[in-house]
């Protein structure tokens, strides 16, 4: 089989790889042939026995939900789409359980080495939010956070190999195609800057912070997340890579860093699994982290453009443990940054086009992430 | 299975397959989800196979036992087929196991009586 990216991902066998293999072709299957038919059902059937006791439309994607979780074709799409979910999950813990004492004995071996570039730093008093707790997000056994045996990297790992899944090698061998994609709109916007202290805020195992790394390599950078397992993992991961992150566990609402002390910070997908609680306060501790003239760059989940659309999207909501993503649709950022203490006229809202291929977007047909900046 | 296999009987750590949180329901009966659930876990589990016979396959063509243009125009000889239908019966009844055991009990006349009156019986000391 063909090796590892890096020494902290398990040796795949034959029958892994075949299970991998299975879960990609399914979702491929799912969002190719069998997603289409929702919009259908949804326009031949739902639309005209809407009206008939209506006398109008379905107008939001609340009516439109109460109407298609009935119809036995987007029942039978629903319950496959979940199932692919619960199995890209357990293809990847296979392998991985299997080798866990190892791979767990190689990071402890390889956490803060004297010859390392980066550093880990974790706190396990650090309390946990609740919208990492009260349910595993994307239905990741264990979610980010738990720990199934001292020192674990596990929750790193399984995410690193699911993510590969997710929407089939949509996002790179290195799983790093969000970070390259902020990086690419930041250097088109900002062409001239050379960010000289950047935080990644809930960097999970660092993959985005990596392309950030690697794009301005004379940066000092940082990652952070309140998961310890995924932290190890994006530590031990980075050095292995070549690519020196500071890793530390701490919750973006409130960090230990001193005021002014970045001249960049962002975020990629990482808005939509907090809460609007949390959200005014991550937007105001990057305001106070950064320096004058420093830029915020929150990127997020596409949410769609019109209520057949956003239902879809809503599918995560309430199959995908991402409770909290429905509220994103229609979310005024810039009042929820003007809420956590930035002025109005430093703020802008941008949208940005993935290249995924159909078969890489199980929800619908278009992908714009959205992208809140502001400039300090 | 090859001896290089590591899987171990019982794992040293064992990583849960469950994640927390409510698990959502999409059909009438929830019974109907967990059926499709196990449904395509084998579905899975047959595309693993098919993988590895198809790895078998290339293995022994490259070794030059044989070729799989051998296999594509093999023909059984009629013991081969007899052998084989037989054999797929069977298979079909297993899997099917679960959709015939009504007929079954009717066709054997080994009908029990309703499981509620048998506890009642014992209850009452009939039995």
């Amino acid at each position: 089989m063909a090796k590892p990216l890096h020494p902290f991902l398990p040796e795949l066998q034959h029958d892994d790889v075949a299970r991998l293999d299975f879960v990609k072709s399914l979702r491929r299957f799912l969002s190719t042939r069998v997603l289409p038919g929702n919009a259908k059902v949804y326009e031949q059937r739902v639309i005209p026995r809407f009206r008939a006791t209506h006398g109008r439309e379905p107008a939001t994607r609340d009516e439109i939900r109460a109407e298609m979780v009935r119809e036995p074709y987007y029942q039978l799409w629903s319950a496959l789409q979940r199932r692919s979910q619960e199995m890209l999950w357990e293809a990847a813990i296979e392998p991985i359980q299997r080798e866990l004492p190892e791979l767990i004995k190689k990071a402890n071996a390889a956490v803060n080495r004297p010859d390392r570039r980066g550093s880990l730093r974790l706190n396990p008093d650090l309390p946990l939010p609740a919208y990492n707790t009260e349910m595993d997000i994307h239905i990741q056994p264990g979610g980010y956070h738990h720990e199934w045996a001292n020192d674990d990297i596990a929750a790193g790992a399984i995410y690193e190999i699911g993510v590969g899944m997710y929407m089939p090698d949509a996002w790179g061998a290195e799983g790093d195609y969000l970070g390259q994609l902020a990086v690419a709109n930041f250097r088109r916007a900002w062409p001239d800057r050379k960010p000289r202290r950047i935080l990644d805020m809930g960097c999970t195992i660092g993959s985005s912070t990596t392309a950030w790394a690697r794009a301005f390599p004379e940066a000092e950078v940082h990652g952070i997340d309140v998961g310890a397992p995924v932290l190890r993992y994006a530590h031990v991961r980075s050095e292995a890579l070549g690519v020196p992150i500071h890793f530390s566990q701490q919750n973006a609402e409130a960090t230990e860093f001193e005021p002014g002390s970045f001249d960049l910070v962002v975020s990629q997908i990482l808005i939509h699994e907090t809460s609007l609680r949390a959200m005014p306060r991550i937007f105001a501790e990057s305001r106070r982290l950064l320096a004058p003239g420093g830029l915020m760059i929150h990127m997020d989940i596409p949410r769609g453009a019109n209520p057949f659309k956003q239902f879809m999207h809503d599918w995560e909501s309430y199959n995908n443990n991402e409770g909290f993503a429905r509220f994103m649709t229609g979310l005024d950022l810039e009042a929820v940054a003007v809420e956590g203490g930035w002025q109005k006229d430093e703020l802008s809202v941008e949208r940005v086009i993935p290249n995924y291929d159909k078969s890489q977007m199980a929800y619908g047909d278009e992908y714009p992430y959205t992208v809140l900046i502001g400039n300090r | 299975m090859d001896s290089n296999r590591k899987t171990p009987a019982r794992p040293p750590i064992r990583v849960s397959r469950t994640a927390k949180g409510q698990r959502p329901q999409n059909f009438q009966d929830p019974a109907l989800d967990k059926l499709l659930g196990i449904a395509v876990s084998l579905a899975g589990e047959v595309s693993v196979l098919r993988d590895r016979v198809d790895t078998l396959e290339r293995l022994i063509e490259k070794s030059g036992l044989f070729t799989r243009k051998e296999i594509e125009s093999f023909e059984p000889g009629a013991d081969a087929r007899t052998e084989r239908a037989a054999d797929r019966i069977a298979y079909i009844e297993r899997v099917l196991l679960a959709a015939h055991r009504e007929l079954d009990e009717i066709d054997s006349g080994r009908v029990a009586r309703p499981l509620d009156e048998i506890i009642a019986d014992y209850a009452n000391r009939k039995i």
